[in-house]
């Protein structure tokens, strides 16, 4: 299995490399930052009618968001109407239903549980990215919420000392040595992601110590109770943006590469 | 009540005009703005009649109206794709969209407790532009809210709301791009239409 799981993300790496090479090589960012640098500032002035910088910067602030290339847009889109499907139709009464069945602070406290167990990927990725001062608040964190917070189930570093680094994966640490996207995935049940992000979740997957239990049915089950337990904050989520989307595709697609851009940046 | 009501809407004209009278600023503005549509739809209950109701939602949407642009939000959000469509295209779009995004703000005001708002720290973008910088506490949960401002007609108007990383603007962006990349204006305008109608 483990052998499997190796290969498996090797192919991923090398596609991903492929195709972001292929997309570095390909995309021109809009990045207009001063009228004087572009080489046609007269037409361009004459389109928007005005050569002032403010009304300029103002016309082009919205232009360097976070690029996600979506060459796969028809089998995304496709993907995401069955998502769309699903969470209307099975998740949301599955979601529903345990929510009712586990009250708040259960389903709070395996949230916490989850997140202090995957420490490892948080230290190393911090590390990796040369960000001392994480390493060292995400090892106070997970030190007070493993003895104190009784095994991770009270986050008791945020709620008590204010320790609440952002969490880093490696898909961000790829971020932060410029690898870009790659192109916009969107997966079936799991939802958006990316090509480096999706490698980022293999890879990270290794040091989740879900992954390292003994019975395959232990690692099955841990992983399975995470997902479910992640599903009532996830589906009021997505239902909320949906709700007041105009193309609910879209929407989510700039959501998600904003929030990974703000991410990667912090 | 009534003598309530008058004294509300006076509270409220005042504040325009003081508003009209001085660039305030903006952390002050918005500060402001936000506590009083805050107070505004905590009064709303469900034991007034519907002409009181729609006359708090109109005092509501005047504190609204004086520091968040619609118009501004509009046009950031179309972008360059502003210039594709004709003056009756763009006042159809205006109404709608106008009319969509109270309805969003007062759906958010309103899941906010009193205590639930602190406003941090403004920061300069450049002369027309800054940042004012808040925090949002629902349930146990903080979330940064970040509003963007610019300087229209010598005030400070807000354009833009980044929630937790991401600019509501530049989402709408991204949406209208991806339907105009595939229709028309008209069609756009259908769209916002049919959710104007859905919401009502």
């Amino acid at each position: 299995m483990k052998k499997l799981n190796l290969v498996f993300s090797g192919i991923l790496l090398s596609i991903f490399v492929f195709i972001n090479s292929i997309a570095a090589a390909n995309i021109i960012l809009p990045e207009f930052k001063s009228i004087e640098n572009l080489a046609f500032k007269d037409s361009a002035c004459e389109i928007i009618q005005s050569c002032d910088l403010e009304e300029w910067n103002d016309e082009f602030e919205y232009e360097s968001q976070p690029l996600t290339p979506d060459p796969f847009e028809i089998i995304n889109r496709t993907v995401f109407n069955f998502n769309h499907f699903l969470y209307t139709r099975v998740i949301i009464y599955i979601s529903d239903t345990y929510k009712n069945v586990l009250p708040y602070p259960v389903r709070d406290g395996i949230t916490n549980f989850f997140e202090n167990i995957k420490y490892p990927i948080r230290l190393v990725n911090s590390a990796i990215q040369l960000k001392g001062e994480k390493v060292v608040l995400e090892t106070q964190k997970f030190a007070i919420n493993t003895t104190f917070g009784i095994l991770g189930l009270k986050n008791l570093a945020q709620t008590q000392w204010g320790i609440n680094p952002s969490g880093e994966d490696l898909g961000q640490t790829l971020g932060h040595y410029g690898i870009g996207h790659g192109f916009y995935i969107v997966l079936p049940l799991i939802g958006p992601t990316s090509m480096r992000d999706l490698v980022g979740r293999v890879g990270d997957g290794f040091l989740s110590p879900l992954n390292q239990l003994p019975e395959q049915d232990l690692r099955i089950g841990s992983n399975g109770l995470e997902t479910i337990n992640d599903w009532p904050p996830t589906m009021d989520l997505y239902f909320n943006l949906t709700a007041e989307a105009f193309d609910s595709y879209s929407s989510i697609k700039d959501g998600y590469a904003q929030i990974r851009a703000n991410k990667v940046s912090h | 009540m009534k003598k309530r009501n008058l004294i509300a809407l006076v509270l409220v004209y005042l504040h325009s005009v003081c508003l009209e009278a001085e660039t305030i600023a903006p952390l002050v503005k918005v500060e402001s703005t936000v506590n009083i549509v805050i107070k505004l739809l905590k009064e709303i209950n469900p034991e007034m009649t519907e002409e009181v109701r729609a006359k708090k939602l109109l005092e509501v949407r005047a504190a609204i109206e004086s520091s968040f642009s619609f118009e501004q939000v509009a046009r950031r959000s179309l972008g360059r794709n502003w210039k594709k469509f004709t003056e009756d295209e763009l006042s159809s779009f205006m109404d709608l969209f106008s009319e969509l995004l109270l309805k969003s703000y007062l759906k958010n005001f309103s899941g906010i407790g009193e205590a639930g708002i602190t406003f941090e720290q403004e920061r300069k973008l450049s002369e027309k532009k800054v940042e004012i910088h808040s925090k949002v506490t629902i349930e146990n949960t903080q979330l940064p809210v970040v509003y963007r401002m610019t300087l229209v007609e010598n005030e400070w108007q807000v354009y833009d709301a980044i929630i937790e990383g991401v600019s509501l603007v530049a989402n709408y962006r991204s949406q209208f791009d991806s339907i105009l990349r595939r229709g028309n204006p008209q069609k756009l305008i259908e769209i916002l239409d049919k959710k104007v109608n859905q919401s009502e």
